[in-house]
C-alpha cells in the first residue's frame, strides 16, 4: 500500500470525505468482482453497498500489517458473497443476457453472433468452478491485478497463484471438452 | 508441470497488460508445448469474456451519497455523546479486563498466604 493510500485510510477513520475518495477509487472494482460472482445487477448492487457499509463501519479496525486496503475490501466482499451463497443454498446463474449486453456494446453484429456460444459455454464452465477459482479468474482477467495483489487478497504466495492458474485452466479445459458443455 | 505453469502465468500477465512480451516456450518439450497451447487458447477466451462491468452511474452516486450521510451522522452522534471511537473504546475494555485479572490474581495470592499463615499457627 502506498504512503498516500495509507494516509488516506488513516484519515478515512474519522473523515467521511476521505472515505468518499476511497469509495470512488474502489467502487467499480468491487462491483465488477461481485457482479461476476453473483451474476445479476440487482444482487451485485446490494452486495457492493453492503461491502462499503461494512468497510465504513469497521475501518477503525483496519491496520496495515502488509495487507493493502484493496485486499481488505475484497475480503469483505468475498465473505459477504459466501454468506449470500450459503443463504440461498444455490449458486446464482450468471445472466448471460446481462453480461452480453455489457460486453457486446460497440461490437459489430456478426461478431456478437459468432462469439455468443463461446461466451455461454465458458461462463457456464466458470460457474461450475469452486469459489476460490472463480475469484482468481475475475481478479486476473477482469480486474487485471498482479499475482502479488491476488496473493494478498487470497492469502497465498505468488507461486501458489501461478500453480492455481494452471490447475484452474486445466479444469476448464476438461469441462469444455465434456459434451454437456 | 512447473515450467508449463510458469509459461502460462507469464502469458496471462502479458494478456492483461502486466507482462512486457509474449513468453518464450522453447524450453518446453513438444508434449508440454502442445498442452500449453490449449491452455493459452483458454486464457485468450477468458480475457475476451471477462471484460470489466461497471455499475450504473445512478447507483454509484446514490450509494456515495448515502454512505457519506451515514458517516456524517455517525461522527456527529459520536461527537455529541462524547463517545470514544471503536478502537479507543476497545482499548479501555482491554485495560479494564487486565486490571480485573490482576485484582483476581492478587486476591487468590492473598487468600493462599492467609491460609498458609493460619495453618502455620495451628
Amino acid at each position: 500500500m502506498s504512503c498516500d493510500e495509507y494516509a488516506l485510510v488513516e484519515r478515512a477513520k474519522t473523515d467521511p470525505a476521505a472515505f468518499g475518495i476511497l469509495y470512488e477509487r474502489y467502487v467499480n472494482k468491487i462491483y465488477n468482482y461481485v457482479y461476476y460472482r453473483v451474476g445479476n445487477h440487482y444482487d451485485a448492487e446490494d452486495l457492493t453497498a453492503r461491502t462499503f457499509y461494512r468497510a465504513m463501519n469497521h475501518i477503525g479496525r483496519f491496520t496495515q500489517r502488509g495487507v493493502p486496503f484493496s485486499a481488505w475490501l475484497y475480503r469483505i466482499a468475498h465473505n459477504l458473497m459466501a454468506n449470500w451463497h450459503r443463504d440461498r443454498q444455490r449458486h446464482q446463474v450468471v445472466s448471460l443476457e446481462d453480461v452480453a449486453a455489457h460486453i457486446q456494446h460497440g461490437e459489430e453484429p456478426q461478431h456478437i453472433a459468432e462469439d455468443q456460444e463461446e461466451r455461454e459455454q465458458l461462463l457456464a464452465a466458470i460457474r461450475c468452478l469452486p469459489a476460490e477459482r472463480q475469484q482468481l479468474l475475475i481478479l486476473k482477467f477482469s480486474e487485471g491485478l498482479s499475482n502479488a495483489e491476488i496473493g494478498q487478497i487470497m492469502g497465498r504466495s505468488e507461486g501458489a497463484i501461478k500453480s492455481l492458474y494452471y490447475r484452474t485452466l486445466l479444469s476448464l479445459r476438461e469441462m469444455l471438452q465434456q459434451p454437456n458443455h | 508441470m512447473r515450467k508449463i505453469a510458469e509459461a502460462l502465468a507469464a502469458y496471462i500477465d502479458y494478456l492483461v497488460g502486466l507482462g512486457p512480451t509474449c513468453p518464450d516456450d522453447q524450453q518446453l518439450t513438444p508434449a508440454d508445448r502442445a498442452q500449453l497451447e490449449v491452455l493459452l487458447s483458454i486464457a485468450d477466451q477468458l480475457k475476451r469474456v471477462l471484460t470489466p462491468v461497471a455499475p450504473r452511474p445512478d447507483f454509484e452516486s446514490r450509494l456515495r451519497e448515502s454512505l457519506l450521510a451515514a458517516a456524517v451522522q455517525r461522527s456527529t452522534l459520536s461527537g455529541r455523546n462524547g463517545r470514544a471511537p471503536g478502537l479507543v473504546r476497545r482499548r479501555w475494555v482491554l485495560i479494564g479486563a487486565a486490571a480485573g485479572s490482576l485484582l483476581s490474581m492478587a486476591g487468590i495470592i492473598t487468600a493462599v498466604i492467609l491460609r498458609q499463615r493460619s495453618v502455620a499457627r495451628l
